[in-house]
């Protein structure tokens, strides 16, 4: 085919070697399952952007650059624009497409889909905060569905 | 009301049976959600003031962790045009995809290669390659790859207030 494309970003040959984005989100949950507990939000919080941000770094080319999310195929962390309060709960949520994340005033985080069916919460990655809680134990009615 | 409950107010009186979610940041400017769960599909809509309205749209059971802290797949600028889209989905059972990701996974779907593809399109697999990633593509270059899987290609335009379909051929 000798046709040019109208072509916005070109892709590199490297491109045929980057990772899918659920194997990147594989390797963004393991590294932080392997790291510290967290004892606070924010640490929590700065741990999910900076692992995001190092995963995206080393597995993809695509630049760091937040204000181009909206065209580059790059994994960007939530933004707190996204957040908002779980009622009575010292848990913020960050909203995505179909997905939540939790992030305990004691450090534990927890990804799950948002949608619930027949009761079953699908959770994608969880882990406890350094007093050894998870997001359910700092708010319990986490158990019953999402808030 | 904001455009978003315009929205759900909107779809509620279309679409009784479906569940609708919306949920709002806690920052007055931040961004606003919602999401429509019907039986097979999840139709993510994620609007802030300064900005349009995205949308996508996946099967559920597919691959759950599909979309996670990605990009919408589609953008629109008012509420009405959301509206629209979010009926054509429901009432076709349809989903949002890009068009990169469509040719890879109805590649993979059929069992064919990139090589055999490239093959079939007499270009080489590397050219191959990086067609299938560009986020942008001629329409005759979406017509071939997907005729050289035996598939067939229909473009549709839905007018904004009838939602009248016309059919774009190729000819």
């Amino acid at each position: 085919m000798t046709e040019q494309n109208a072509v916005p970003m070109e892709p590199t040959s490297e491109e045929a070697q980057i990772p899918a984005k659920v194997d990147r989100l594989a390797e963004i949950f393991r590294r932080i399952g392997d790291s510290p507990p967290c004892s606070t939000f924010q640490e929590a919080f700065e741990l999910l952007c900076r692992t995001m941000d190092e995963v995206e770094d080393a597995l993809t080319p695509y630049p760091n650059e937040p204000d181009r999310w909206m065209e580059l195929p790059r994994l960007f962390p939530p933004q707190m624009d996204r957040m908002s309060s779980v009622p009575e709960c010292d848990v913020k949520r960050f909203d995505s497409l179909r997905h939540v994340t939790y992030v305990a005033n004691n450090g534990a985080m927890e990804v799950r889909s948002l949608r619930v069916v027949k009761g079953v919460i699908n959770v994608h990655f969880t882990k406890r905060g350094s007093d050894g809680r998870c997001v359910c134990d700092v708010c319990p009615e986490l158990n019953e569905t999402n808030l | 009301m904001s455009p978003i409950d315009e929205i759900k107010a909107a779809l509620t009186a279309e679409f009784p049976e479906v569940e609708i979610v919306v949920r709002k940041a806690d920052d007055p400017k931040g961004v606003q959600f919602l999401n429509v769960f019907a039986d097979d599909l999840e139709v993510a809509v994620e609007w802030k003031p300064d900005r349009s309205f995205g949308l996508s749209c996946f099967r559920s059971g597919a691959d759950a962790l599909d979309g996670a802290y990605d990009t919408p797949d589609e953008w629109y600028k008012s509420p009405k045009a959301v509206i629209h889209r979010i009926g054509s989905l429901l009432i076709d059972e349809q989903t949002t995809r890009a068009v990169q990701k469509c040719i890879g996974e109805i590649r993979r779907e059929l069992g064919i290669s990139q090589e055999e593809l490239s093959a079939a399109l007499e270009i080489t697999q590397a050219t191959y390659s990086k067609q299938e990633r560009r986020t942008d593509m001629k329409l005759s270059t979406l017509r071939k790859a997907f005729e050289a899987m035996g598939c067939v290609v229909r473009i549709e335009v839905r007018l904004p207030d009838s939602q009248d379909v016309r059919e774009l051929t190729f000819q």
